[in-house]
């Protein structure tokens, strides 16, 4: 059966993002440095539509996790920032663009209803409206055998692991700590015991991947 | 702190005491930081990590997994 699965970069004392989050600076005031690590990857590069990058171990961890995931569960804010009617959102599109680096059926969760999205490169978003768990049905039957991908943000991943959703956590660990406030990713959560199941270090991140016990 | 570290040959072990040790990161007083990351969601409790201090970053320089998936990460201040 198909994993729950989620990746997350996180800073050390953390965060997964920085404080003040806008339409400007989506993952907050020094968030962007998280994801450096990713951005310099070929395989990144290649799926927001640029040329060049790094191959190595990063990358082939990166190329893993995207070619396991056949659906992605993502929260409204990780979708477009914005809250409320889809009509006062200025940011309703998505911050993905034509050809969103999903390349599979992504759902999105919402309190407002909206006809399915259809986007170029195997791309889809689909707006559900009644839950996590829900959401997971559907994506869990989209996905076929491959994986399920929870993207975020921080409340639906601690929403995962309160209910005993997630099957398996990767964190990539960022060797930076952010200090300024923002959001942390292990807050609010239920006492929990996971299993640690592979560490692969390289110089500008640690991978660590948890088995969640559920 | 700085006067120790200008006075005492060797190695300054600080063993424990978030609060010490907030201040000391603040300070860009630690050389080295060695975490020992055990694999439980606490859910509550006091944290090493402050919210007081400006970004730093760091280098991780050595790390090891024992036990029951407890991974040690050494870290060092990143010129």
């Amino acid at each position: 059966m198909a994993k729950i699965t989620c990746d997350l970069s996180m800073s050390l004392d953390g965060y997964v993002a920085g404080p003040n989050q806008t339409l400007e600076e989506p993952l907050g005031h020094g968030g962007e440095s998280l994801h450096e690590w990713a951005v310099r990857l070929k395989t990144f590069r290649e799926r927001h539509g640029m040329e060049g990058g790094e191959p190595g171990p990063d990358n082939d961890i990166l190329e893993e996790t995207l070619d396991a995931s056949g659906a992605v569960v993502m929260g409204r804010r990780m979708f477009s920032g914005g809250d409320g009617p889809w009509e006062g959102d200025p940011n309703a599109d998505g911050w993905w663009g034509d050809e969103p680096p999903f390349r599979a059926p992504v759902f999105v969760l919402t309190h407002h209803a909206r006809e399915p999205v259809q986007k170029e490169g195997g791309t889809s978003y689909t707006f559900v409206t009644d839950g996590l768990e829900s959401a997971l049905d559907e994506a869990r039957a989209a996905a076929g055998r491959k994986d399920v991908q929870i993207g975020g943000g921080a409340s639906v991943v601690q929403q995962a692991l309160n209910s005993a959703l997630l099957d398996e956590l990767n964190i990539h660990l960022v060797p930076a700590l952010l200090g300024t406030g923002g959001v942390r990713l292990l807050e609010g959560l239920q006492p929990t015991e996971l299993e640690l199941t592979r560490v692969i270090e390289s110089p500008h991140v640690t991978h660590l991947r948890y088995r969640a016990k559920g | 702190m700085q006067k120790l570290k200008d006075e005492v040959d060797g190695v300054i072990l600080v063993a424990g005491s978030a609060q010490l040790v907030q201040g000391l990161i603040e300070h860009d007083l630690v050389d080295e930081l060695r975490l020992m990351v055990f694999p439980v969601v606490l859910g509550g409790g006091k944290r090493v990590f402050g919210d007081t201090f400006d970004k730093k970053r760091l280098k991780l320089v050595h790390s090891k997994v024992v036990g029951d998936g407890i991974a040690i990460l050494t870290y060092e201040r990143a010129a």
